[in-house]
């Protein structure tokens, strides 16, 4: 938010995210501005499928991780 | 893992080909991978041979092949029982989580009477009273230690400085053996302290205890007291004396000592080794500075990078290897927690390196002020200010409100390795952590991003440098198996 805000809006090609920059930055600042952005969405994108995706299994180690704790309970 | 396939993908192939069980692969360098399967256990493959094994064409012949049924990385006609011995070492590997907390730290005190400017705990001038931590609040967090239901209960006195608040450290002890006597856990103390202001009388206590001491050596004298610095300037010599009047009263097993690697250390690795050989010490624990406390505030932590660290390391490991192959015996330790998770199936239970992470699970701490935090890094983290990882107060919260916290539960589940992006897919997952402390410090979230994250860099590099020698070298190998079975 310190250098743009995005709007994202479905439209028929797909995904349309629009960028608005605060401040008038070189081609060079925006144009790395615009990658680290790409990269964040790639990097959440990921967490958000391998976390379904790896749902039951960590559930399952964290489950055996409290198991003896004696402070989950069937209520 | 989240869906099954058929049950005849996990038989034996009947016409002499095989099928994969479950493994990743990460590079170890331009013509080697590193393999694991699911219990940890690797194998280093040339990069050539990948295709082949992964597009079933890898012949029965060929000198890999054995290796991979052996260690449960494909199953053939020859091993219908692999995926059940994979279970078990699984199970075996995964064993130790459910006993939950066994690392219990006390900060009893916040004062202290050294100035050392890598402290991560933002420590408070020696007069400070209202630093030390109370009877009450010390009674009720022997509870909750006592509470934990780890048969294996190590309580650990920090500070600041806890000599300085020897008295209750004392009644701490008395009371937590006292409550044992119902509840019958393996109890274990230890003092983290630096030594200068040890007297006969505590160490006879200590020994009637079976408390042990764990100290600060940074180096040589002038390293050391150019880390630590104390009014008199004899931080140093004040440590020496110590740990020399520790070990008549305690026994030289008792007493242990932990270095800190600061800017000055990175050019002074063999002399550091060298004098903890001097002084009589089995072993050293080479490790980095972390991001808290006064090593921020002083700029102390940024002094170096992370890759000027591990040339450190890695220096320091040569040597040391090379001291055993001279016929002198002497460890590294962070290696030996490393390679026992990946030369065994049993895990050490190293707080750093967990998944799900070490916080709350492997290790809580209870400040001096009754607020609970995840980890030791957590209330270093708070001392700067930020208290996300304040799982409750002594005096208001009870066992299961402090434990199913969110502080606690989101940033387990977060920053679980295996949900990771790079982690789910990297061959060293079985043998790293998740730290969310140190990556929430660093980048605002409990994951971070791997490849800006020092954590995984540090650690990834360990790993190859590790895996590496023991394949060139056979006296390596046989070096470290000692150093991951002790």
């Amino acid at each position: 938010m310190d250098t743009f805000t995005a709007e994202i809006r479905l439209a028929d090609e797909g995904v349309v995210c629009d960028l608005y920059f605060n401040d008038e930055l070189s081609e060079v600042d925006a144009s790395s501005a615009i990658s680290s952005f790409r990269r964040e969405v790639l990097d959440q994108d990921l967490r958000e499928q391998l976390k379904k995706e790896t749902e039951q299994v960590r559930n399952l180690i964290l489950a055996h991780a409290f198991s003896k704790t004696g402070i989950s309970s069937n209520e | 893992m989240s869906k099954f396939r058929p049950i005849g993908q996990f038989k034996a192939a009947p016409d002499g080909s095989y099928n994969l069980l479950p493994f990743r692969f990460t590079e170890l360098n331009h013509a080697q991978f590193v393999l694991s399967n699911l219990a940890g256990e690797y194998l280093v493959a040339n990069r050539d041979d990948i295709p082949d094994l992964i597009n079933h064409r890898l012949s029965p012949e060929h000198p890999l092949y054995i290796e991979l049924r052996a260690r449960h990385f494909l199953i053939d006609e020859k091993s219908s029982i692999a995926p059940e011995l994979l279970a078990i070492k699984l199970r075996t590997r995964y064993a130790r989580l459910a006993e939950f907390t066994g690392l219990h730290i006390f900060v009893v005190s916040l004062r202290c009477e050294h100035s050392c400017p890598y402290c991560q705990v933002s420590r408070q001038s020696e007069d400070k009273v209202r630093y030390d931590m109370s009877p009450s609040i010390a009674s009720k967090a022997v509870d909750l230690a006592l509470r934990s239901p780890s048969q294996n209960i190590k309580i650990e006195f920090q500070g600041g400085e806890p000599l300085l608040n020897f008295g209750l450290v004392r009644d701490i002890v008395n009371e937590a053996k006292s409550k044992n006597e119902q509840v019958r856990k393996n109890l274990n103390f230890v003092i983290a302290t630096n030594l200068a202001l040890v007297t006969r009388d505590m160490l006879l206590f200590c020994r009637e205890h079976s408390v042990s001491i764990s100290t600060s050596l940074d180096g040589p004298r002038d390293l050391h007291n150019a880390n630590r610095p104390r009014q008199e300037k004899n931080s140093y010599e004040k440590t020496l004396a110590g740990v020399s009047l520790a070990r008549e009263i305690l026994g030289r097993d008792q007493v242990s000592a932990l270095m800190t690697t600061t800017k000055s250390s990175l050019s002074r690795v063999t002399d550091i080794i060298d004098e903890y050989r001097v002084q009589g010490f089995s072993g050293i624990f080479l490790r980095p500075l972390s991001p808290y406390g006064f090593a921020v505030k002083t700029k102390t932590y940024e002094a170096y990078h992370a890759s000027q660290w591990f040339e450190f390391y890695k220096q320091g490991l040569e040597y040391i290897i090379e001291l055993n192959r001279a016929g002198v015996e002497f460890s590294e330790y962070y290696a030996g927690l490393v390679l026992k998770k990946m030369l065994t199936s049993d895990d050490p239970g190293y707080v750093d390196l967990m998944s799900p992470a070490g916080i709350g699970i492997g290790a809580v701490v209870y400040n001096y002020d009754g607020y609970v935090y995840a980890s030791d890094e957590a209330r270093m983290l708070a001392e700067m200010g930020d208290h996300k990882f304040r799982i409750g107060h002594v005096l208001t919260d009870d066992y299961k409100s402090l434990f199913t916290s969110q502080n606690l539960l989101e940033p387990l589940e977060e920053s679980f390795a295996f949900s990771s992006p790079m982690c789910n897919d990297c061959a060293f997952e079985p043998y790293c952590g998740s730290d969310p402390v140190f990556h929430y410090g660093k980048f605002g979230d409990y994951l971070g991003k791997k490849p800006q994250s020092e954590f995984c860099l540090r650690s990834m590099s360990i790993f190859r440098l590790l895996i590496s020698k023991m394949e060139a070298d056979r006296y390596v190998r046989k070096l470290f198996t000692s150093w991951a079975n002790r």
